[in-house]
């Protein structure tokens, strides 16, 4: 089988935002819309340390979809909007079938998921970035166009790698950090870096297992225990405002249980 | 163009709903089957070559694709050697930039004050006629170099760019006088004085390695002063590909940035501390006899003798009568004085008195002044402990081969230029340079946009007549008080026959009306406010301003011309980089934006000189590839035209790989018989004699004006640096939404213990102020940033602050030798608003 993922490498990593914006120039997604960020891993704001000086640290932590093998998105779907393909192993979402009831986003421990409140903004208007549609057995699971009310998230380029291409942003990433390819295949330099480079995932405990691996840093005084903090304030943030902007009973009690899966790790 | 791999799709619009989009059928947009369930439906996108030309100095080639005339991304193209290949998130959000809707659309006139911000729209033959009119008018007043042609950086398109386009052109045939310079230019003049004092001022911070070398034989990446990973995003991977082959990096930066954070030793000097640091070194590596022996001996003037009396090096006329003008060295064999060449082996070091004349070796000298800054005595200038110091000078000296990657954080100081003689005396000492892997200052050398320069006498004088040069800190006297200091040469045909006086002489000159193009002029030179006053009715009668943007520039025309974006023009460019690459004109102009070319060719026309502008943007640049091909033949021009990317430098580059140095000598002077300037521009560099009595080694002096001796430091405790941030390059990019949501507002970063002892917390509105000015904007606490050391980006617009400028606080100080504006020496408080 192909298992398709992503490895990033913590050292070469200087979090300058690139696949960040390349992500929103290639899916034409909304202003105000992330569907890939670059977490500083240091203090409380973007680009600033931990620690005080001259004992600081710093370092960044690019997140978007992990593609889990056993995503709990895919079960918390209940209009089989969300999917797993057999084909690559990208986790894909059925723009059409998406009733908007977010019960992913809650579901999701990574915070990667957006929810399209309003009817997208893009400037320039026209939109950006690749001009098709993309359709699995039918179903529309890319458009340029999304409307209000349905959630997205990364597709893993899905129009760019069932082309022969890398993810937009592996093939922009100008520091050479991120590494796209087949993990079920030993020999591809994804499955070589993780092995070599002893390449771990975020909440593996979970049991989601994400394709996502991150060669952990060697320069530097950084700690996993730093990466985690940073990471799971974003979860969290995503999470809470789920939690106290929703009135959907159900959606609060997903989105709770998951916080609570992700703040015990287990 | 280059046509998209899909481009033979025929499709349609996208429509614009998910109802109509899951309607649509397999008839109306092809369909393409790219597995066994995946199928896919595309449109026509056509791909244009081009070219991101800011001065971020990474200079990256872009396809730029269009769908249905209108522009839709930007991304990396490959350059010949993939390695180069190249992009940033700058490089991506050009669609922001093209289709902003605060972009100038039209020419528009000033109705009210001068920078209120009046306007009403005018028709471009309005606008040319007025421009016409009005720059004759001063010309008869005050002749032709009453009219500035301001220009920096903003664009490196060869046609309608900063640094040879067309304003240059115009301003050569008008015989105006062209401002611009007065950045960047201190660490690169004083590395120059050491490596290549022959050329203009700031040649040799050009001429190092081309950047792939610092991946594959480097083994030691000394970082000083550079935020490497936000301002060279570029060039990162190299430094990441030099780490995994097991190079170790040092950082030299009061701050604890990002590539602090990734090094193996990281020293914090004291804000312009630099050159004490580095003479700290220099000493290190005499007193551990560390240095390259031969290569001082072969390459630098170390053995030459110099006269005490008058600093000029001993010529063998000095000793023998009808003797040459070769350079005397102390034979240790013979035990007397003799021609370089019959020494075996010279006296690096000693006192000697040769036929009556004191002297000592260069190499002496060296030692005498570095020896004042013996590590555990520089310390209390530097605040590096002195083992620090030693630890990092052995591994440069040991490690080889070694580079020092120097920032202009250094540069933006009033010794910025000392550091740089320092460097470069750091690499000459331990033979860091002129071979694989080892470099001093910058990853540049073969670079495009460098081969390109120095060819552009070829185009850009079309008529024979030059324009004047001033630099900006000068013209700002030029406004101001009508006369501006500066170097007379004693004679103009040689300026290697020096200046007539060790000081600038003040000079009457007359500047009355500007035409600006490719700089943000009132935004990012120092001192706003003194800028806004230079910049009034009582002393410029007229401002063009050829612009993008409302910046605050174009908030003080008189005319506002609307710029077109580089996707719209036709063009070639250059990079720091050894690839020229073409700009396609991918989009027409927008609205009714004009380029550079199109607006100066329109200006000549109605004021009669329009047989210098022939044809179009196009027809130019084949002009300009047909001088190129004179140079580099023929064969590299073909594959020009045809990849659209050729390499002009040869491969690889490692810059003086010969051991020739384009110094008087011949050789790597750490000590000269001239001092360079920057200022006036000559070719060969103008210098003062040290005969003057001016010092031409590496020494210290402290800044000007961000020194703890300063008593000014009661009143302004806090030193303010503008770093270079991933956001921008200089102010351009200002307003992108997407850069916007990251990086929403201006800040102010400090330490929190700065912060906490003026009782400020994260996220507070401060006021940022000294006796020139003052600025607003929210406290943001960091403790990267040193105690003492605060920070704002750079490049943010007068309006997007809740009051004030950052360059209100920047001062205009002139440091006569280097005339580099020194942004960081400037001292200021923080109060909570
Ligand atoms: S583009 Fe690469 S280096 Fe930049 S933040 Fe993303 S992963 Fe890190
Ligand atoms: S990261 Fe979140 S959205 Fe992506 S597959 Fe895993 S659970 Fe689903
Ligand atoms: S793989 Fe594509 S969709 Fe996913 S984060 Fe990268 S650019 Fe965005
Ligand atoms: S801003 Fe500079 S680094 Fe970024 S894409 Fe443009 S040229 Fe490249």
């Amino acid at each position: 089988m192909v298992r398709y993922g992503l490895v990033i490498d913590l050292d070469r990593c200087i979090g300058c935002q690139t696949c960040a914006i390349a992500c929103k120039l290639e899916n034409n997604v909304s202003l105000g819309n992330w569907w890939n960020r670059v977490l500083t891993v240091g203090g409380s704001m973007i680009d600033t340390s931990s620690g005080s000086y001259p004992n600081t640290s710093i370092f960044y932590l690019p997140i978007t979809c992990q593609h889990c093998d056993n995503a709990p998105c895919v079960k918390a779907c209940p209009v089989s909007g969300t999917y797993r393909r057999e084909e690559d192993g990208t986790v894909q979402l059925r723009i059409e079938r998406c009733v908007g009831c977010r019960y992913c986003m809650a579901a999701c421990p990574y915070g990667v998921r957006v929810f399209n409140w309003a009817e997208p903004k893009h400037l320039p208007e026209h939109g950006t970035g690749y001009q098709g549609v993309v359709k699995d057995e039918g179903w529309i699971i890319y458009s340029p166009e999304r409307p209000k009310g349905v959630v997205e998230k990364c597709t893993l380029c899905i129009h760019r790698i069932t082309d022969g291409q890398e993810p937009f942003c592996v093939a922009m990433c100008p520091a050479r950090a991120r590494f796209f390819g087949d993990l079920d295949d030993p020999n591809s330099k994804v499955s070589k870096l993780v092995k070599e480079r002893s390449g771990v995932r975020l909440l593996e405990e979970l049991g989601t297992q994400p394709k996502t691996y991150y060669l952990p840093p060697k320069r530097g005084k950084q700690s996993f225990t730093n990466l985690y903090e940073a990471f799971v304030k974003h979860v969290e943030s995503t999470l809470t405002s789920i939690i106290s902007t929703s009135s959907d009973i159900s959606l609060k009690a997903i989105a709770s249980a998951t916080l609570k899966r992700v703040l015990q790790r287990g | 163009m280059v046509l998209s791999r899909r481009s033979f799709l025929k499709g349609l619009a996208l429509t614009t709903s998910i109802a109509a989009l899951s309607s649509l059928g397999c008839n109306l947009l092809i369909p393409s089957r790219a597995s066994a369930s995946i199928e896919k439906m595309e449109k026509t996108t056509k791909v244009f070559r081009s070219a991101c030309a800011p001065n971020c100095w990474q200079s990256c080639r872009l396809y730029v694709h269009v769908f249905e005339d209108k522009l839709v991304k930007t991304e990396m193209a490959p350059m010949p050697n993939r390695r180069y290949d190249r992009i940033c998130l700058r490089g991506l959000s050009h669609v922001q930039r093209v289709y902003d809707p605060n972009r100038l659309k039209y020419p528009l006139k000033r109705v009210g004050k001068r920078g209120e911000g009046k306007w009403v729209r005018i028709s471009w033959d309005e606008a040319i006629n007025t421009i016409a009119q009005k720059l004759l008018k001063v010309k008869e007043k005050y002749g032709s170099s009453a009219v500035m042609f301001a220009t920096l950086s903003g664009n490196y398109g060869l046609v309608n760019g900063s640094f040879c386009g067309a304003m240059k052109l115009f301003a050569n045939i008008f015989q105006g006088t062209v401002v611009e310079g007065g950045v960047d230019s201190a660490l690169p003049l004083g590395l120059s004085q050491v490596i290549a004092n022959i050329p203009g001022g700031s040649s040799a911070f050009f001429g190092a390695n081309e950047a792939v070398d610092i991946a594959d034989n480097t083994r030691l990446i000394i970082m000083w002063g550079s935020n490497f990973t936000e301002s060279q995003i570029q060039n990162w991977h190299f430094v990441a590909d030099a780490l995994e082959n097991g190079a170790k990096m040092v950082s030299i930066d009061p701050r604890m940035s990002v590539v602090a954070a990734k090094s193996d030793i990281w020293l914090k000097p004291r804000p312009g501390s630099d050159p004490a640091l580095a003479l700290s070194m220099i000493y290190t590596i005499l007193n551990e006899e560390l240095y390259d022996r031969k290569f001082v001996l072969e390459r630098t003037v170390a053995p030459f003798l110099v006269r005490l009396d008058n600093g000029l090096f001993l010529r063998e006329k000095d000793i023998k009568e009808n003797g040459s003008n070769n350079y005397v060295v102390y034979d240790e064999a013979t035990d007397a004085p003799t021609v370089f060449e019959k020494a075996m082996p010279p006296a690096l070091f000693g006192k000697y008195v040769i036929n009556g004349i004191l002297c000592k070796t260069a190499l002496q000298l060296l030692w005498e002044e570095a020896s004042k800054y013996k590590p555990e005595n520089a310390e209390a200038l530097t605040e590096v402990p002195a083992n620090e110091v030693q630890e990092v000078a052995r591994l440069y000296a040991t490690r080889k081969p070694a580079c020092i990657l120097a920032g202009f954080g250094v540069d933006r100081w009033d010794n910025g230029y000392l550091t740089g003689r320092a460097l470069a005396t750091l690499a000459a000492l331990t033979g860091n340079i002129g071979r694989p892997g080892a470099m001093v200052g910058g990853p540049y050398g073969g670079s495009a946009l460098i081969a390109a320069l120095s060819e552009s006498w070829r185009w850009v004088t079309p008529s024979g007549t030059e324009a004047h040069t001033l630099n900006p800190l000068l013209a700002y006297d030029a406004i101001a008080y009508g006369y501006v200091e500066r170097y007379v040469p004693s004679d103009p045909a040689d300026p290697l026959k020096g200046t007539i006086s060790k000081d600038p002489i003040p000079t009457p000159y007359t500047i009355k009306a500007a035409v600006i193009s490719c700089t943000n002029f009132v935004n990012s030179y120092p001192n706003q406010k003194w800028i806004e006053k230079l910049f009034s009715e009582e002393n410029l009668e007229f401002i063009v301003v050829i612009e993008q943007k409302m910046n605050d520039t174009a908030m003080f025309a008189d005319i506002v011309l609307p710029a077109t974006t580089w996707f719209e023009n036709d063009d070639l460019m250059g990079g720091l980089h050894p690839y020229l690459m073409i700009q396609e004109r991918a989009i027409k102009p927008l609205y009714e934006c004009k380029s550079d070319w199109d607006i100066f060719k329109m200006l000549a026309e109605k004021m009669g000189f329009g047989q210098y502008f022939q044809g179009s943007e196009a027809d130019h640049r084949e002009r300009i590839l047909a001088a190129l091909k004179e140079v580099y033949g023929e064969e590299k021009i073909k594959r020009f035209k045809e990849e659209g990317v050729v390499r002009l430098s040869k491969e690889p580059y490692i810059g003086y790989e010969d051991g020739k140095y384009p110094t008087q000598t011949g050789r790597l002077e750490f000590y000269s018989e001239r001092v360079i300037l920057n200022y006036p521009w000559a070719y060969p560099a103008l210098g003062i004699s040290v005969t003057m009595g001016v010092n031409p080694l590496p020494y210290f002096e402290s800044p000007k004006e961000a020194w703890v001796e300063n008593p000014l430091t009661k009143k302004y405790p806090l030193t303010l640096i503008q770093q270079h941030s991933k956001w921008r390059v200089h102010s351009q990019w200002y307003e992108v939404p997407w850069l916007r949501e990251l990086d929403p507002e201006p800040f102010v970063e400090m330490n929190p213990r700065d912060a906490e002892a003026r009782g400020i917390k994260n996220g507070d509105v401060v006021n940022v102020f000294n006796d020139r000015g003052w600025v607003r904007a929210r406290a943001k606490l960091n403790p990267s940033l040193r105690p003492g050391l605060i920070n704002m980006d750079k490049g943010w617009q007068k309006r997007q602050f809740a009051a004030g400028s950052y360059n209100e606080l920047t001062p205009a100080h002139k440091n006569p030798i280097t005339l580099n504006c020194s942004f960081f020496d400037t001292l200021v408080e923080v109060q909570k608003a």
